[in-house]
């Protein structure tokens, strides 16, 4: 995994405003300052994951363990 | 009576064993304490006293008779209203839910009976288990946060309601309420209790974990509840052991702990006060012969937290998608606030999240391999003087989100306001014994002993 750098507040800006278009087109224009903050905190962490760099090998870790659905069904 | 009300799980269990004490005499004392406090605390949202009492007399039938007895036989226990109890209202703190009555016990539930512990009601639960306050008073100051989600099971604890009292974790919802209130608050190992029953808030974070007023009631509790349910995903068959206890009773006297201090970005974020509480403590426990050294989190560390922000709320909106899509009015401030921002975070992010948590598991399991457990205060200070907030999640999201098992154990009062404070200790994934062991010595170090809270 390769970390960058954090984001400017620009590509901050502009992530949170995609969200908040996103937002408002789902839930129309009804806005609270409680939806505003989680789309703000919502944007930084977006754009930080977004940077990261992983390998194709590096797959997701849903249950924190190896094992496959097959297996679970026993 | 107070001497009862302090009792813990294994005390409790041996009065009852030694006929020194009746079931039914204990599940009685029990509800009259609520009744004197529970009007002012709001610990409990459903008693069930006919069913709690009608249990106590087959338990004491059970003693008279001389069968075998489980390791819970007639302790009452407190279980948060986001499980699933057979014929007792279980609301999940949320007027959707108000009259929803299960017909079968959760997985966790019927293991808590059949190790012979009375329900004695649901605990108050945060709406969903989500951010909105609930109504529920710290014992300790009222004027102060008691915490959230599993806030009912803390105070409960707190107040001498019973020993042992039933929360979840997504981000902090046990090891927070469980400092703010003065208990100790065990988060095992995800994936070692099954959530079959439990409401699900996140269902690649949540987990089950519990209050108690000692490490060794914790063992106790994961001696009883833990178990490999198929029905629950997050369950790895083979990782479940039935001797936590007797690991913990037999390991040899001349144990001292290895531990990992965690410093940087949580130090500076510590409390004054809690800085300098937490530098006489290890210096304490440095004086009792443990090793400390310092720990440095991994780079994956950094951006944890932005993998729970998206995970938790990228799920919790796919939990509640079509009963938010019907009442969306019915949901309180905090938890529409999370569910909308969930539905547009974007898949991407979310694959990210995953790939990044399993990084970070991995990391944490390599540095801590030479260490026992790592140490670090249990809140960021005591209880913030602030009702619109359950506190901060901080300290804790990192280590649910890499599913480690994590305790935080009550280690002295405030001298400013009084107020509980504490240490937690976070273990290696699947090292449950080992943090308790750990665990334990700093309990039997510090030698805090609980006090009943004011109830101001």
């Amino acid at each position: 995994m390769e970390l960058p750098g954090d984001l400017t507040s620009e590509e901050r800006q502009e992530i949170f405003e995609r969200l908040q278009r996103d937002s408002v087109e789902k839930w129309g224009s009804e806005r609270t300052a409680c939806i505003a903050e989680n789309l703000r905190d919502a944007a930084l962490s977006v754009g930080r994951l977004e940077r990261l760099r992983f390998s194709r090998d590096d797959a997701p870790g849903f249950y924190l363990h190896e094992m496959n659905m097959d297996q679970r069904r026993d | 009576m107070t001497e009862l009300a302090l009792a813990s799980v294994t005390h409790t269990a041996q009065l009852i064993r030694s006929r020194a004490l009746t079931v039914e005499q204990l599940v009685t004392t029990a509800f009259q304490r609520i009744e004197e406090q529970d009007e002012h605390l709001q610990a409990w949202e459903t008693l069930d006293a006919e069913g709690a009492l009608r249990q106590a007399r087959q338990a004491d039938s059970a003693v008279a008779r001389g069968e075998t007895l489980g390791p819970l036989h007639g302790v009452p226990v407190g279980v948060k209203d986001i499980i699933a109890t057979a014929g007792i209202r279980t609301s999940m703190g949320s007027p959707i839910y108000r009259d929803n009555n299960p017909t079968l016990d959760a997985g966790l539930v019927s293991r808590l009976k059949g190790a012979g512990a009375i329900v004695l009601g649901k605990t108050v639960t945060t709406e969903f288990a989500m951010g909105d306050p609930a109504r529920t008073k710290n014992p300790w100051n009222s004027a102060h946060t008691p915490g959230g989600s599993s806030v009912g099971s803390a105070v409960a604890v707190a107040s001498g309601h019973c020993p042992v009292a039933i929360g979840t974790q997504t981000a902090g919802s046990v090891n927070r309420p469980a400092a703010y209130n003065g208990v100790t608050g065990f988060k095992p190992t995800y994936g070692l209790v099954s959530r079959r029953g439990v409401f699900p808030v996140s269902w690649t974070l949540d987990t089950v974990g519990w209050m108690t007023r000692t490490v060794t009631d914790a063992a106790v509790l994961l001696d009883v509840l833990s178990g490999y349910d198929r029905y629950d995903a997050a369950g790895v068959p083979g990782t479940h052991s039935e001797g936590y206890v007797r690991a913990l009773t037999n390991t040899d006297p001349a144990y001292v702990p290895k531990l990992g201090i965690i410093s940087g970005d949580i130090e500076r974020t510590a409390s004054t006060e809690m800085q300098a509480h937490m530098f006489e403590l290890i210096e304490y426990l440095r004086q009792g012969g443990t090793w400390v050294e310092l720990f440095d989190l991994p780079i994956s560390y950094i951006h944890i937290r932005d993998a729970e922000l998206a995970i938790h709320a990228v799920e919790a909106a796919e939990v509640h998608r079509r009963t938010f899509a019907e009442r969306p009015g019915d949901y309180g401030t905090k938890s529409r606030a999370r569910i909308e921002t969930g539905a547009v975070i974007p898949g991407t992010s979310y694959v990210q999240a995953q790939r990044l948590r399993r990084q970070f598991r991995h990391d944490m399991d390599e540095g801590m391999a030479s260490l026992d457990a790592l140490i670090m205060p249990a809140a960021v200070g005591p209880a913030p003087k602030d009702l619109s907030t359950t506190g901060s999640t901080a300290f804790y999201s990192p280590w649910t989100t890499a599913g480690l098992p994590t305790i935080t154990v009550p280690t002295a009062l405030s001298v400013r306001n009084g107020m509980p404070l504490g240490a937690m200790l976070i273990g290696k994934g699947h090292d449950d014994i080992g943090l308790l062991r750990a665990a334990r010595w700093v309990e039997e170090r510090v030698a805090y002993s609980p006090t009943l809270p004011p109830f101001i």
